[in-house]
């Protein structure tokens, strides 16, 4: 009980036990909020100090996001992301939103249709399906939206699946207040994306806030500034070892092409890397030194999931299952790859001597090599490829990454440890492989 | 080809074809708030993007991207880095 109570009174509201330091400073950075994510967070982090291995921790990726809101630019009914029909105009930041701002939206138009459709174009507007973010499948979601009109009205709320099943429903609005309405409808089947909708008969009407959502519950609202994907990035950006939006803290740069979700980062195979702007000449060293990467993907082709060479056949890298073999090189140029069934979970390549490297996958030690040691790579590390001799990026991955590291030499108990808190981690996301 | 006329199972498969110019415009450039645009060649050496780049443009000053054709990505080979 003491635990909780300093807890609250420093004004944190996340997991029932006293928040570590380190996760508070990651947690205002990110803006997470989330009670599953702050608790996997907050016990990997005590977990790892309580182990001795943060520490040796440089670089930590936890690729871990609490987005719920599936929609894009929520206060922006300007945008393109949502369609405007029935002579519909929006003028921007013109009235003050629930949250005391000056971000809501005026909208205007002539509505006139008692028996709307998707497809008769008888919204005010609607959030395109082209634009969002999840399928129908077999989901349940709930949209809300806030909304204010002067005079008492009849509005319709709709959502619906792109070319597919709709859903709507009626509300009448009092006259001078804030109201957030809401539907909760589940699909059947369906590959369409889900949009929301509004129908007014009102000449002018007052949006903001606008949320679509997983469940049958319409939760507190969380602004989408731009894109999920923008939103989702901003938090899988920061080093949780030191959470700074700075390449001097090791913040990754996306480059290329990129999916973010709940379950993790996942590059596209095609371009899409990120830049951990980690140097091992500046920042490591040469005989202790590790690298690591969490995957949820089994796949076989040539990428390489974290690394860099410099100069031309001198790697830090780790090649998750590349034609059935894995390699872990720590600043060398030679060795050879280790049989691998599937590239899924979680693999550490690590050196820990001039003499001695090895390379771990969920915990079990798959290769012990005495491959010497050449030089540290004068290079930034990349992640989801490799920074190659050229200065470019290649073997761009395909594996969706849900946890990353960079950092000194691990013993074989540390290397055993973190893969149990990494795992631990994961299965409090729900996100384990 | 573009973005509209394309499936979630397209995304994997096709890029958007740039000009040389316009791949100069790109290179370095912000997409969204934490995203660089990464021009790549393909096996033609024709300058692509990924369609998740054009998805995922936030940038006002390169919407454009948006109404590239697109066409049928053929990487080039990727050798071993060993």
């Amino acid at each position: 009980m003491i635990g909780i109570s300093i807890a609250n009174s420093l004004g944190f509201t996340g997991p029932s036990v006293l928040p570590d330091a380190s996760s508070q400073a990651y947690f205002a950075a990110t803006g997470i909020t989330g009670v599953t994510q702050q608790t996997a967070i907050n016990n990997l982090v005590k977990g790892l100090k309580a182990d001795g291995i943060w520490s040796k921790m440089k670089a930590v990726y936890p690729f871990v996001t609490d987005n719920r809101n599936l929609l894009g630019y929520t206060e922006d009914f300007s945008n393109t992301a949502w369609g405007k029909v029935q002579n519909a105009t929006v003028t921007t930041n013109t009235f003050t939103a629930p949250n005391g701002t000056l971000t809501a939206d005026t909208i205007t138009g002539t509505i006139n249709s008692t028996n709307p459709t998707t497809s008769n174009g008888s919204k005010v507007f609607y959030h395109s399906g082209n634009n969002a973010t999840i399928q129908a499948q077999n989901n349940t979601l709930t949209g809300s939206i806030y909304v204010y009109a002067t005079t008492a009205i009849t509005i319709q709320l709709f959502m619906y699946e792109w070319g597919g099943a709709e859903f709507g429903q009626s509300y009448t609005l009092s006259a001078n207040t804030w109201q957030r309405i809401s539907i909760t409808s589940t699909f059947s089947g369906g590959t369409g994306n889900v949009g929301l909708a509004i129908q007014s008969n009102a000449n002018t009407l007052y949006a903001w806030g606008a949320q679509l959502e997983l469940g049958s519950t319409a939760t507190t609202y969380q602004p989408i500034a731009t894109t999920q994907q923008a939103y989702i990035a901003s938090q899988f950006k920061y080093n949780l070892k030191d959470p700074r939006d700075l390449d001097a803290a090791f913040r990754l740069v996306f480059n290329g092409g990129w999916t973010h979700s709940s379950t993790g980062a996942t590059p596209n195979g095609t371009n899409g890397y990120a830049d951990t702007f980690y140097n091992p000449s500046a920042s490591g060293q040469l005989n202790s030194a590790h690298v690591s990467y969490y995957s949820r993907t089994n796949s076989n082709g040539t990428e390489v999931e974290i690394g860099v060479e410099r100069p031309i056949t001198n790697f830090q890298l780790l090649e998750i299952r590349t034609a059935g073999l894995t390699y872990f090189y720590m600043n060398q140029g030679g060795g050879l790859g280790i049989a691998d069934a599937n590239s899924l979970g979680y693999y550490i390549g690590n050196r820990t001597a001039s003499n001695v490297v090895n390379g771990f996958k969920n915990g079990t030690k798959i290769n012990n090599a005495s491959t010497s040691s050449i030089l540290l790579p004068n290079a930034k590390i990349y992640l989801a490829a490799y920074n190659q001799s050229n200065n470019t990026a290649a073997a761009f991955s395909t594996k969706q990454s849900a946890f990353a590291t960079i950092g000194d030499g691990l013993t074989d108990t540390d290397a055993s440890n973190l893969y149990t808190r990494v795992q631990a981690y994961q299965t409090a996301l729900s996100r384990q492989v | 080809m573009k973005l509209a006329d394309i499936t979630t199972e397209d995304i994997t498969t096709l890029v958007g074809l740039l000009t040389e110019v316009q791949k100069d415009e790109l290179v370095g450039v912000y997409y969204s708030a934490d995203s660089i645009y990464n021009p790549i060649q393909d096996i033609d050496n024709n300058w692509v993007i990924s369609t998740e780049e054009m998805i995922y443009t936030t940038n006002e000053d390169t919407l454009w991207v948006k109404d590239l054709n697109l066409v049928e990505y053929r990487p080039k080979p990727t050798p071993s880095p060993f």
